[in-house]
Parts: structure tokens; C-alpha cells; sequence
């Protein structure tokens, strides 16, 4: 299905004379062609050096002349081929093509045009000057293509991130998934309305205390009757950090096959914003009361996703819908680990709890990661590393003034809250750093034997 | 909204696209004379030299037009159209309305009267009725006259020595007198006699006989010749016979202008059928062409859509690729322009086999022809067709066509 393509950059006028090494490249990709479809353009009496070759059109003026139909656009690639059963080789396609992208070889009499090299130019590493570049289409947009797994509308509050996040999972997750859920938001729209059902997938409603552990028997159940299952838990962090929190830990510890989202709201939030291990420091809820005794929260939050990573799980990663293009990467990493438990722990504010605008959800997921207050990273095998890195991280405060549940606090406040989110990214950053090292252990002692 | 085509050829199918580019409303009707699926009659001489397979030339089948909410009538010949009532009339007496209709039906190849024209087996070839008959007609034959020069007629040619047979060509003045100089012309002729051809120039067949199995051919040179079968490939011309008595505007052609509307409302026309503005001087004309068939199509199409568009006119241009050899010619040709009002660079001398040449109006590329020399044709017709400005480097664009023609269509691109 369509989308957006992968494409070959070249840039305008920008080779040093006489290089060739692209053409070159070209020229020797494929043993039954030798001519180069990537042709250099030197003009010294203009000081004009530069590279040419097909663009891809949308509507290929070469495809619209051949007299055969023997051009064609791949709807995949986008790339435009030629059928070569098809050609006559009667060279109308050189005199449609505007942009000097189809070109006759004499000897074979028939035409030739770039095709990307099918998905790895090989004329794009041959350029040291970085005039070539393959951009490679965001994913996320093929993701769009796929069948929407939940049903139009929606039962969540107006701004609701986490409905646009369950819908956009299971676009990726696709329909060979057994959905988990637990009371709360989600639940609501996960379990149908009325007599229809809502998700196209199936579901197993759980217990606030037993998700984890029901999906361990559910798969066991499949595993007996020779099925490898896709089990996806898409529940919040009331009933994954505190309530089910045992639950989970056990699953991790004996390696359960499991792929476990976790929408984090920062609080029980479906049944009338109360606190929850994840509630951050300072914030308001209704069990954190604002006035002359108390102050919102006085403790900061648990961090459950490090708490993941220390039962040394395949694959723990954070994530959040503002960054479509890496949730849907990690999703994609979790969904291949095959020998134990993925976590995804994704922030997800909420428009009705933390007292926001309902349209700002996604702007303030941006700006969680770009104050670093929720650092974008991720686990394969314990060895961590930031997805996402924020150079010029704006202050905590920026984030925090945008909710009415932080409206109380003072300059002392964000100054402490600046901290906690300091030194949360420091020892994200050690650890990165460990991994790397590992990492670079691991090779050098692979290499000397 | 109907929209009714007549034809089904390269017009035709590049208004069904563009009319379904616009909207998925409406009903799309086209309705051709043959019994085949859309095909190109450009693709005809290959299935000779068995390049091609004649399944291999449907540019659409049943499930294209599902596809594209369109229906083809098939073995349905139009031989009157009344604007009044707004209606077609077919063979079998049938009427048919339409909301807008495209006569985009294409053309005929000529016959010049010949005397004893009707007792020999002599073939006219533009469709693939045509060429049907024809392969029956070669089977077991050793030798074919072709009577014309044009560039439909060197197809044929070629194709015809590439499947081993003896060829004859019978040409009234030289090869491609219209694309080429004397000198080109010349270069031409050499290579299809190298590869065995004979070639009978500078007269007409005056009268041709049937001689047991062989054609006996009388020039007006006072030359003859002989051979098996005798192939026509002197041109087409426009089918407008059925429109006679509709009141529509023709020339040769069906008139149109620059969005290919006729003087009756809601009818247009396009394709080699049609006779309407080039690009130069806005002035009528034929132009029997596919990139023509291809434009004026699309803008026929369009404004049948109810979108507005005018067409840029036409432009002369055609490319052919033979016995290793290759030829491009478009635009306005310097042996026909004034040389007072157009700059004219060309090779004096064709030592070397090939040949160049570029025509300016001021600072405007308006015709370019070359023969064996290495070019980009689609680059040039770019550099005509969006009028580029071109100051200083015109003899450097003549020097290092290839090269010079990209960089300026680059540029002119990122403007």
C-alpha cells in the first residue's frame, strides 16, 4: 500500500570535478549490466559538477508512453521498473522522461533506469563527499496502513493519549495478539459496548492482582496445544506498580513469555485520581490533598521501569506517543524477544487527573521527554541506552507549569523536582555508559580469541 | 455525469485516467470499432520481429476497468453523432447519450490511388487487424516491398530484416525527408542497405500487377520491381467520415482548441484524430504521435471532469531505434525556419556517420535533431518545452549536448 517512499537525495551541483566514484559503483552492481544508471555531470567551462539519475516519479511520464506497459511503479517501494519481457526497446521512454533518468544501452537496445538497487544503493557509501543520501521512510507510517484493530470512537476522556496509544500498538502488535487488560481506562474501551465487541483481537479481562500470572497459564494453555502466542498486557501503573506489582515481578523472575505495556497516569485515575507508587512528587490527587497541612505528594515516584530492568528481563524500554517513529520500534523489539519477558513502560498524561488542557496530551509527552523529567531508553539484555537525547534539555518547570495539579508549588518545589530529574537522568546516563563499556569488553574478548 | 469515448487507444485510456484521477464519479464509457482489448499501435512492429507477444500488448484488460469503474465496449462502431439530442448513432442502429463525449478514434493509414491497387495483395498497417493479416500474409514469403520512407515505414523495415526477410523500400523523395537533411538522410540509407535492403527512391508507384505470386511494381521513375507483398506505410489520416452532417468543425482533422474542446459543446477531441494548436504558433495541426495522443488526452480529459486545463499544443517530435543506430528529431526543423529569425547550429559535414543540430528563437531552444549522437531526448524536449532561458550557453549545449542539456534542466528545476 502506499506511503511514503524511500528516497535517493542527491544533492545540486555539489561534487568535486571529475569524480566518478559513484558511476563507478553503479556500473558494477549487477554482473549482467554494465552500464551505470547514476550518471556524473562535469561541465569545468561552468564550474558544474554534479550527479543525475531517476527520481521516481509519482506519475512516471515513462510508464504513461510505453507502448507495451512494460514500465511499472511498485506500490511497495514506489520504485519505477522496467518489465524487460515486456520492452521493444523502442526508446520512447528516453524522449518522455524530463529529468534524464531513463537512458538506452545501445548494445542491449533496451532502456535502464536506477531502482534504488532494490533498498541499498550502492552508489550512496561508494560517495565520500556526502552528496548521496538514502532516506529511509519513517515506519511508523506503514503502521498507518495497517488495519485499525479498535473500533472508530472513543469512550475516554476528550485528549485520552492512552486510547491513541492502545489503537497505535495494536496496529503494530497486529491481530495474532491475545489482549490482557485490568479495571481501568483502558478496560472500558477494550471490553466492548454493549453486545459488540470493540477490539479485533482477543481479550482476557483480568484482576487488578492477577494479569501477569493469568497470562502465564494462558500461554502454558497454548503452548499444550503446539500454538506460539503473542500475549500483550496493555494495563495502567496503579494495577502494575502497586496492586499487581508481586504479580509481574514473578513473572519476570521465572522468565514468562510476555509482552507487558503498562500506560503510566501517574495515578489510579479511572476511578477519580488517586495516588499510585508512580504519583510524582508535589502532584495533587485526591488522596494527596493541596491546603495548609499538606502539599500534594510528599514522596517522589517509584521507577518502575528500572525496577523492570533489575530483574534482567530481554527488553525493557520507555516511550510515549510523541515519539510515534521509537514507541513503534520498541513495540517491533519486544515483539521478537522470544525467550522471556518485554516491558514497555509508556507515559501517558491525563488530560482529567493531571488537570490539563485535553489537547495538549501530546505536547506534554513532548515536553516530558525534552526536560528529561521521562528519558526515552531501552534494555536489550540488560545493556541500556537513551533512544532519545534531548541536547538542550529545557527546565522541569516549563513541564510541570503546564498542569493544574502542579499549580501549587513553588520556585523551592521545581527546584527540588529539577533534582530528582537530574540525577534520575545521571544515573541513566552511568548506566549507558556501563552498558557501552560491556559492551566494548565483550568485543575485545570475542576479538583476542 | 456520462462520459462517453470513442476509441480506445493511447487518447482515449489517458483520458479515462485522468478523468479517474479527478473524481470516481460518474460513468466512463469507452467504446472501439475493433474487437480487442487497448493496445498501442506504436508496439505493432515488434510483434514482426517477435519482440513482443501479442499477449503481451493489452494496456488493459476486464479487470483494469473494474478497477478503474470504467466499461469497455468492444466490436461498437460509431458512424454518427447528433448534437441536438445528444446522441451517437452504431452500425447495428443503436443510440447511445452522452453528458460529454471524446472522439479520440484515432486514424487510417493512406492509400494513394494506385492503379491495380484492388487485385494485388498489397496491406495497409496501423492496427493489429492489420497486422494479423499481414503475419497470415508473410508466412512463406521471402521478400516485401514497403512503399513509404516515414518512420513508421523504417519500423517495419527493420523489423522485417530482422526476421530475415528481403526488404524493399519504395520511398517517393528519401528516409525521413522530414526529419532529416540529404546528407543524414543519405547515412540512413547506407545502413539500411548494408543490412540488405534495396532501396527505390524519387518515385511514385505508378501501377502494380499481380504476377502469379509475385507483385509486379511500376515506378514513375520508370523503375520496377517485384516482390511478394507490398505494405503501405505511408501515413494515417484522421476518421472523420462518420462525422459528416453533425455539424462539427473539421479540417483534416476534428478541430479543437487549446482544451481540446470542438465547436460543439460538451464534444472534444484528441489523439491523432484531432487537429489542434502546437506549441509554437498556436496554429492548427496534425499530429499523430503517442507523447500528443498522451497530452491532449489528458486534457480532453480533465476538462470533461469539470476541471479547466489548456493544453501547452502540440509538438512535433519522434525517436527511432534501428539496426544499432538511433535517430531523435523534434521541434521545428532549421532546414524549414527562416534563418534570419532563428539561430541555427548544426554539423557541416557528416565524416564521422552522425549528426547535431539546435534551433533558437532568441534564447529559446524550439527544435533540435540528432542521428548517432549520444542524448538525452526527454532533457532536450524539457528544455523546449518549459520555454528555458538559454543566454550563454548555447554553443556549449551544441559541443557537449548530453551534459549541458542536464544542467540546465537541473537548474531550470530548482527555480
Amino acid at each position: 500500500m502506499a506511503g511514503l517512499y524511500d528516497v535517493l537525495v542527491k544533492k545540486y551541483n555539489a561534487c568535486p570535478p571529475d569524480c566518478r566514484l559513484c558511476e563507478e559503483a553503479c556500473a558494477h552492481r549487477d554482473e549482467k549490466v554494465s552500464d551505470a544508471v547514476m550518471k556524473t555531470i562535469h561541465i569545468p567551462e561552468l564550474g558544474f559538477n554534479g550527479v543525475i539519475s531517476c527520481i521516481q516519479c509519482s506519475s512516471p511520464r515513462c510508464l504513461e508512453i510505453c507502448p507495451t506497459g512494460a514500465i511499472v511503479k511498485n506500490e511497495q517501494d514506489g520504485v519505477v521498473r522496467i518489465t524487460e519481457e515486456r520492452c521493444v526497446g523502442c526508446g520512447m521512454c528516453t524522449m518522455a522522461c524530463p529529468y534524464g533518468g531513463i537512458y538506452y544501452d545501445r548494445e542491449r537496445t533496451k532502456p535502464l533506469k536506477c531502482d534504488n538497487c532494490n533498498g541499498n544503493p550502492v552508489c550512496v557509501p561508494a560517495c565520500p563527499y556526502g552528496v548521496l543520501e538514502f532516506r529511509r521512510n519513517s515506519r511508523v507510517q506503514d503502521y498507518l496502513q495497517a488495519g485499525d484493530l479498535l473500533s472508530p470512537g472513543t469512550r475516554a476522556c476528550a485528549g485520552c493519549p492512552a486510547e491513541l496509544a492502545m489503537r497505535f500498538a495494536l496496529r503494530v502488535l497486529g491481530q495474532d495478539t491475545v489482549l490482557f487488560t485490568a479495571p481501568g481506562c483502558m478496560t472500558v474501551l477494550a471490553l466492548g459496548y454493549e453486545d459488540k465487541a470493540t477490539v479485533a483481537t482477543a481479550v482476557y479481562p483480568c484482576m487488578f492482582t492477577n494479569v501477569a500470572s493469568t497470562m502465564t497459564g494462558v500461554y502454558r494453555y497454548y503452548k499444550h496445544v503446539g500454538r506460539d502466542v503473542q500475549l500483550v498486557a496493555f494495563v495502567g501503573d496503579a494495577c502494575s506498580a502497586d496492586i499487581s506489582f508481586q504479580v509481574i515481578s514473578g513473572a519476570a523472575e521465572r522468565g514468562e513469555k510476555l509482552i507487558y505495556i503498562v500506560y503510566d497516569n501517574e495515578g489510579c485515575m479511572n476511578t477519580g485520581i488517586q495516588r499510585t507508587s508512580t504519583t510524582p512528587l508535589g502532584a495533587w490527587t485526591n488522596t494527596d490533598p493541596v491546603g495548609e497541612e499538606f502539599h500534594g505528594k510528599s514522596q517522589a515516584s517509584k521507577d518502575m521501569p528500572m525496577i523492570m530492568l533489575a530483574h534482567n528481563i530481554p527488553y525493557v524500554a520507555t516511550a510515549t506517543i510523541a515519539f510515534l517513529e521509537d514507541f513503534a520500534q520498541k513495540l517491533t523489539k519486544a515483539m521478537r524477544v522470544r525467550d522471556g519477558m518485554s516491558y514497555i513502560h509508556l507515559l501517558s498524561p491525563c488530560p482529567t487527573g493531571w488537570r490539563a488542557a485535553p489537547d495538549m496530551s501530546i505536547e506534554l509527552s513532548r515536553l516530558a521527554v525534552e526536560t528529561n523529567y521521562f528519558p526515552l531508553w531501552e534494555a536489550e539484555n540488560g545493556q541500556l541506552q537513551l533512544t532519545v537525547e534531548i541536547p538542550n534539555p529545557r527546565p522541569v518547570k516549563e513541564y510541570l507549569k503546564t498542569m493544574g495539579r502542579f499549580a501549587h508549588l513553588t520556585e523551592d518545589d521545581f527546584n527540588k523536582v529539577q533534582e530528582l530529574v537530574d540525577s534520575k537522568l545521571n544515573k541513566i546516563r552511568h548506566l549507558a555508559l556501563m552498558s557501552s563499556q560491556t559492551a566494548t569488553e565483550a568485543k575485545t574478548r570475542s576479538a583476542r580469541y | 455525469m456520462k462520459h462517453l469515448i470513442i476509441g480506445c487507444g493511447t487518447a482515449a485510456f489517458s483520458a479515462l485516467k485522468e478523468i479517474r484521477n479527478i473524481t470516481s464519479e460518474g460513468e466512463v464509457k469507452l467504446v472501439t470499432m475493433e474487437e480487442y482489448f487497448p493496445y498501442s499501435p506504436a508496439a505493432l512492429p515488434y510483434l514482426i520481429s517477435k519482440r513482443i507477444r501479442e499477449e503481451d500488448l493489452w494496456l488493459g484488460d476486464a479487470s483494469y476497468f473494474e478497477k478503474m469503474k470504467a466499461s469497455l465496449v468492444r466490436n461498437k462502431e460509431v458512424v454518427s453523432l447528433s448534437p441536438q439530442t445528444r446522441e451517437v448513432t452504431y452500425k447495428d442502429g443503436r443510440q447511445e447519450e452522452y453528458d460529454t463525449l471524446l472522439i479520440s478514434c484515432g486514424a487510417d493509414p493512406t492509400w494513394p490511388p494506385i492503379k491495380g491497387l484492388d487485385s494485388v495483395e498489397a496491406l495497409g498497417f496501423h492496427t493489429l487487424a492489420d497486422y494479423e493479416k499481414l503475419a497470415k500474409q508473410l508466412d512463406g514469403k521471402k521478400d516485401v516491398a514497403i512503399y513509404g520512407g516515414g518512420l513508421v515505414a523504417l519500423e517495419m523495415a527493420t523489423a522485417l530484416l530482422e526476421s530475415g526477410y528481403q526488404v524493399k523500400i519504395i520511398v517517393r523523395s528519401r528516409l525521413l525527408r522530414r526529419l532529416f537533411d540529404k546528407g543524414v538522410s543519405g547515412l540512413i540509407e547506407d545502413i539500411f542497405r548494408q543490412h540488405g535492403a534495396h532501396i527505390y527512391k524519387g518515385g511514385e508507384i505508378n501501377e502494380v500487377k499481380q504476377k502469379g505470386n509475385k507483385i509486379e511494381i511500376l515506378l514513375s521513375t520508370g523503375d520496377s520491381l517485384s516482390a511478394e507483398l507490398l505494405i503501405s506505410n505511408l501515413g494515417v489520416r484522421p476518421r472523420i467520415a462518420f462525422l459528416k452532417g453533425s455539424g462539427i468543425r473539421v479540417n483534416s482533422g476534428v478541430l479543437v482548441d487549446k482544451k481540446m474542446r470542438t465547436n460543439i459543446p460538451n464534444v472534444y477531441a484528441a489523439g491523432d484524430v484531432a487537429e489542434g494548436p502546437d506549441f509554437f504558433s498556436g496554429q492548427p495541426g496534425l499530429n499523430a504521435i503517442s507523447p500528443n495522443a498522451i497530452e491532449q488526452g489528458k486534457v480532453a480529459g480533465a476538462n470533461m471532469a469539470g476541471q479547466e486545463t489548456e493544453s501547452n499544443g502540440w509538438i512535433a517530435m519522434n525517436i527511432l531505434k534501428f539496426l544499432g543506430h538511433s535517430a531523435f528529431a523534434i521541434g521545428l526543423n532549421a532546414a524549414e525556419v527562416d534563418s534570419t529569425k532563428y539561430q541555427v547550429f548544426k554539423q557541416e559535414d557528416n565524416r564521422d556517420k552522425c549528426y547535431k543540430e539546435l534551433v533558437f528563437q532568441g534564447n529559446k531552444l524550439v527544435g533540435a535533431r540528432f542521428f548517432d549522437v549520444e542524448i538525452d531526448p526527454g532533457t532536450i524536449r524539457y528544455l523546449i518545452e518549459a520555454r528555458v532561458d538559454i543566454i550563454d550557453d548555447k554553443a556549449l549545449l551544441f559541443n557537449r549536448p548530453v551534459e549541458v542539456s542536464r544542467k540546465l534542466m537541473l537548474e531550470a528545476e530548482r527555480k
